[in-house]
């Protein structure tokens, strides 16, 4: 039998709003998901003004959680619902418990990927840059594949075409995957077609009128 | 309902209409009986709202005082009341407003809100429009939890005569006698009601010493809209009742969900015990996964279940979890009726596609 969680919660015309990604929240199971599949950027919220009256006007009952700590309002928000059952509400709890045990190139490529995944560009680049300095080595040869054709897409994203090959050239020297072959194929394309950058400066007027073409006809 | 809101009950017969007018508890009724067209058209559905305008106008009443509107038919069938429904509407009375019941249902409620000596044992209600007889019983059963009233009922004859008034009263007393003291001899009858044009006319002679033998017995021409006022007044009252209706178009099922948020803990979405017009409900859910969602039916006599599955595997994949899906059971009869699920996707994660899958059901 299929299993069903049965809600009672009211779903919001206005959403809650994530500071750190402009993510909106209609209901409280969404908030639930956002901080188990989206937890380093969930542990930034310090500031979360208006979020446990935006959850009472749910339906759910609630302490204030506001001014508690992150983790410590994820324990309170979690277990005020029924969106995940016992278990899973210890498996989530125990991984936030256990968040800055992780390794920080990991957690920084996991914020990264996040970040990129909402376009914010620059968030994503400090986080990857970040994640490069603090690898230690050991890590899987996937996940340095998956860390080094990331960083080659904002690259791509930034129209560095030289930074972007370097990147994606490292990411199949780890793991030879169709897309990282795709994007490297592109940016050949792209040098090809004279939008080079080099070691001119990026800001050149030629440069942001073709960009600005390019972007258009995306 | 504050002191001032009123029930507005019709009950629309094949021939006549009759209303009734009622407020809050003080049941003082105001009623008056109208004639119908007889073919099944749009001039039977004006007619009726020309007489209840016409009757609140006597009544010199302003319908915007009007809280609840109970229907009241024969045989109650979807188009029916949809149709009715409509006129209603468009009439300018809010769907909310609206309620529906059958015959038989008004006749109980009319006698269980009588003195309980009334219903001691079985009642009775002869229906005579002149040429038809019909016949109601009613069957308390105290031992039971909930209490329940069982109601059947049935054609009993046609009365065919083409004598004179006088000559055809006195015939109509005799049949009716005798019918009634066979009836009333098969068992203890604590009431018999009697309504219907065809009781006026004062021919109720011999008749009357059979039915008021050892009982009382109460002729009028409200009992049906006058059961749809205090139906209305059982709902307004909002508790859960501590009887059961038994009657043909009571639903036996319970309908529901297993959550398994909750320790696998049944979730009703319809309960038992109501007309099937009168059941109707609906649930949010959130799948965890499967490309199916099944709706238990639970006999609350038998204790039987019975799976529905509605097939939902044309919404694609989603990552565990994000899906809110609405459900909602409506009976288009006693044992059957239809699901509808519709998919309200999961806020930014999952957008909504608003499909929807239909299932009939048919109860065994």
């Amino acid at each position: 039998m299929g299993k069903l969680i049965v809600t009672n919660t009211k779903i919001a015309h206005t959403p809650y709003r994530m500071k750190e990604t402009n993510h909106p929240l209609y209901s409280y199971e969404e908030l639930v998901f956002y901080m188990m599949s989206r937890m380093p950027l969930w542990l930034l919220e310090q500031d979360r003004k208006g979020l446990t009256e935006w959850i009472r006007e749910r339906g759910i009952s609630l302490n204030d959680t506001d001014d508690l700590s992150v983790s410590e309002a994820s324990e309170e928000i979690i277990r005020a619902g029924t969106y995940l059952c016992k278990e899973e509400q210890e498996q989530v709890l125990e991984r936030i418990r256990n968040y800055e045990r992780i390794p920080d190139s990991l957690r920084e490529k996991e914020k990264g990927d996040l970040y990129l995944s909402y376009g914010k560009l620059m968030k994503a680049y400090f986080s990857y840059e970040k994640a490069i300095r603090m690898m230690e080595g050991n890590e899987e040869t996937g996940w340095k594949a998956s860390l080094y054709h990331n960083r080659g897409l904002i690259s791509i994203r930034l129209f560095y075409w030289e930074e972007a090959r370097n990147y994606l050239t490292k990411a199949l020297s780890y793991e030879e995957r169709e897309e990282t072959k795709t994007a490297l194929t592109f940016v050949e394309e792209m040098e090809k077609t004279e939008w080079k950058t080099g070691k001119e400066p990026v800001l050149s007027i030629e440069l942001e009128r073709k960009k600005k073409a390019f972007l258009e006809e995306l | 309902m504050t002191e001032n809101r009123w029930i507005l009950s019709a009950d629309i017969g094949e021939k006549n209409l009759q209303l009734s007018l009622c407020q809050n508890e003080q049941m003082q009724m105001k009623d008056e009986l109208f004639p119908l067209p007889e073919e099944e058209t749009e001039k039977k559905e004006a007619a009726v709202m020309e007489h209840v305008w016409t009757f609140l106008q006597e009544q010199q009443f302003d319908h915007g005082k009007i809280e609840k509107v109970i229907l009241s038919f024969e045989h109650p069938l979807p188009d029916q009341i949809k149709t009715m429904r409509d006129t209603f509407v468009e009439a300018g009375f809010s769907k909310e407003m609206l309620g529906v019941i059958s015959r038989e249902n008004a006749f109980v409620h009319y006698v269980i809100h009588q003195e309980p000596s009334l219903y001691e044992h079985t009642v009775l209600l002869f229906d005579f429009d002149g040429t038809n007889l019909f016949g109601y019983r009613l069957e308390h059963s105290k031992k039971k939890t909930p209490k329940q009233f069982r109601v059947e009922a049935g054609p009993i004859g046609s009365f065919q005569l083409l004598s004179s008034t006088q000559e055809k009263g006195r015939l109509y007393d005799e049949h009716f006698s005798s019918i009634a003291r066979q009836l009333l001899s098969r068992e203890v009858v604590s009431a018999v009601f009697l309504t219907g044009e065809g009781f006026s006319g004062g021919w109720l002679d011999r008749s009357l010493k059979v039915l008021c033998n050892g009982r009382r017995a109460f002729i009028g021409q409200n009992l049906f809209s006058g059961g749809g006022c205090y139906y209305a007044l059982s709902q307004k009252e909002e508790k859960e009742t501590d009887y059961m209706i038994l009657a043909p178009e009571t639903v036996f099922y319970e309908s529901g969900v297993v959550d398994s948020g909750k320790e696998e803990q049944f979730v009703p979405i319809t309960k038992a015990g109501k007309a099937w017009y009168e059941t109707k409900g609906a649930i949010e859910v959130i799948p965890e996964r499967g490309k199916k969602v099944e709706i238990v039916f639970s006999n609350v006599m038998t204790k039987e279940k019975q799976v529905e599955a509605v097939d939902i595997s044309k919404l694609g994949k989603r990552p565990r979890k994000t899906g809110r899906l609405h459900i909602e059971v409506e009976f288009l009869g006693n044992r059957k009726g239809l699901i509808l699920v519709r998919d309200e996707g999961f806020g930014a994660f999952v957008p909504a596609t608003h499909q929807v899958f239909l299932k009939e059901f048919q109860l065994l």
